[in-house]
């Protein structure tokens, strides 16, 4: 079950996803593996 | 990705974390997306569908934001145009844009309305916007990444401004490249004075919202109110441009205002003479941390960012090297490659001066109405005809706009290098260079200065005194004192209208 608004990646691909609905538990797989969770990225001050 | 998820999701995370502040009225997220939905059922009704451009002529107010999500959610375009532009460039606007409704700040631009009933354009005032009943915000789920979301217009310095499409996936992509959705946790209060019809200021609201930052609108940038707005709302983070900034440390209510909670200005959207910006960190509190941002429309925002780090190591300058930096925009962002070109359009050695080239997926694929021909972005890369080198630690050097070197008797001359050698010099408050006419020599360097002190005395052996750290052909060999310099809103210099 992945939490609303975090990004997962694909180590294999590349391929990024953006959870955008509240999801259901389970996994999320790509090229035949899990995807990552991206770490955490917060606003930077340039912004 | 519409945009419109960039309010939607922290809507849902955060729904009663203040988004939005215009004047003393606070908008939780979840006002802030009812509100764009309103807008977007006031849109619909008008007629507004997907494909369709809708123009917004005013001044930065909520509505700006909600007619900006409100179009994304029906697929239709958001034209932001500059208000302030003449007559003849507004209609321009206007009709280059192909906007079939009009959203208009009365107050602000009684001109627009005249040109738009000339036109024949369906007009609607903010107010009646304002006046909408709140539903939710629907996001469509088939939004594709090549559709546009926004089209803005460029400054226009050397011709007539020309639209860039700004589409959903190049917006989205800057600000998930930039940060995550908010967790509802305080990440401070920005304040948004530069023109929202800017990349800027655009790009700025988006990745503030989508982070959790409250964003404060200042209509249009005065430096009274800014710093009124400033003290009162404790901003923490707030761009400018040069130009504003300038007119910031000069006002008499800087000596009272309160800039304790201040933690960071950014700068940009046009160059920032080194002798301004040692002049703003010695007049602002040593608490402010400065970024320098350098980016176009073409590029959809940022590309590279001279950050806090850096200001502090030029500003301590243990090394020539890190007291060089004050003259550098920075190092790319993230998803940014920076390549500097030789005449064959081949990447260059460090240090090398040549065309600035910018590789990214944010690239416009071309301007409006020529979206197919991919005039700026081949392969992705996007030459801005800005020259420069990059050193050997990857930060980027500006010597100028390749179509504004002075070619004296076949001597390249950088107007940007004899511009920052004369605002050095206290008497001068603002400078501009060009190539004037020489038979002799083909061009000269041709001034034009600005004093602080109105009516004071300043010759062209003061000019070349000022520059006497230049090359002998460098140095100015015609002078112009006037009272004001043309520029564009975002302070870039209108070369093209100094009066030679």
């Amino acid at each position: 079950m992945y939490e609303l608004g975090k990004r997962l990646t694909c180590a294999e691909c590349g391929t990024q996803c953006l959870v955008i609905h509240p999801s259901e538990p389970g996994e999320l797989l790509c090229c035949d593996q899990p995807m990552s969770l991206n770490e955490p990225k917060k606003l930077p001050s340039s912004d | 990705m519409n945009i419109a998820m960039l309010l939607d999701l922290p809507a849902m995370l955060a729904g009663d974390h203040v988004a939005l502040i215009e004047g003393d009225t606070p908008l939780t997220y979840s006002q802030t997306h009812g509100h764009a939905g309103a807008v977007a059922g006031v849109l619909a009704d008008a007629g507004v569908g997907a494909g369709d451009v809708v123009g917004y002529l005013g001044a930065n107010h909520v509505e700006f934001v909600s007619a900006l999500f409100g179009c994304a959610s029906l697929g239709a375009c958001l034209a932001a145009l500059n208000y302030r532009s003449g007559a003849a460039d507004v209609r321009h606007l206007i009709a280059d844009s192909g906007a079939k409704l009009l959203l208009v700040d009365e107050a602000a631009a009684p001109s627009v309305t005249e040109v738009g009933r000339e036109l024949g354009v369906r007009m609607i005032g903010l107010a009646e916007l304002a006046a909408a009943v709140d539903v939710p915000l629907s996001v469509p789920d088939d939004t594709e990444d090549t559709d546009v979301a926004v089209l803005i217009y460029t400054s226009g310095t050397t011709a007539r401004a020309k639209g860039v499409p700004l589409t959903h996936g190049a917006l989205t992509e800057y600000v998930l490249s930039r940060t995550d959705v908010t967790d509802g946790s305080d990440a401070g209060r920005t304040l948004i004075a530069v023109p929202l019809y800017h990349i800027a200021g655009i790009s700025s609201l988006l990745t503030a919202l989508y982070g959790g930052r409250t964003v404060v609108l200042e209509p249009r940038f005065a430096p009274a109110e800014w710093l009124a707005l400033a003290g009162g709302h404790r901003i923490t983070h707030a761009f400018l441009v040069p130009t504003m900034l300038a007119k910031l440390i000069e006002a008499p209510e800087l000596a009272g205002a309160d800039l304790t909670a201040l933690v960071s200005i950014s700068y940009g959207a046009a160059p920032m003479p080194p002798a301004l910006l040692r002049r703003i960190v010695a007049a602002l509190p040593p608490s402010v941390g400065y970024n320098g941002a350098y980016g176009l429309s073409e590029s959809v925002s940022t590309v590279a960012v001279l950050d806090e780090d850096d200001h502090r190591r030029f500003i301590a300058a243990a090394s020539s090297d890190d007291a060089a930096l004050i003259n550098s925009v920075g190092r790319a962002v993230s998803d940014v490659r920076i390549d500097i070109l030789d005449d064959a359009s081949e990447p260059v050695e460090p240090n090398r001066t040549g065309q600035i080239a910018i590789v990214s997926r944010r690239n416009v694929s071309g301007y409006w109405h020529d979206r197919n021909t991919q005039p700026v972005a081949a392969q992705s890369r996007l030459v801005t005809g800005d020259l420069g080198y990059l050193d050997t630690r990857g930060y980027l050097f500006i010597t100028g706009r390749a179509s504004d070197m002075i070619i004296r008797g076949g001597e390249n001359i950088s107007p940007v290098e004899v511009e920052n050698a004369l605002l050095e010099d206290d008497r001068i408050a603002d400078a501009a260079v060009l190539g004037v006419p020489d038979e002799t020599w083909g061009e000269v360097v041709g001034a034009f200065v600005v004093l602080r002190a109105p009516g004071g005395t300043f010759t062209l052996a003061d000019a070349a005194q000022v520059c006497s750290g230049l090359a002998r052909f460098k140095r100015p060999e015609r002078l112009y004192v006037v009272t004001d310099l043309p520029r564009t809103p975002t302070g870039k210099l209108l070369r093209r209208e100094l009066p030679v």
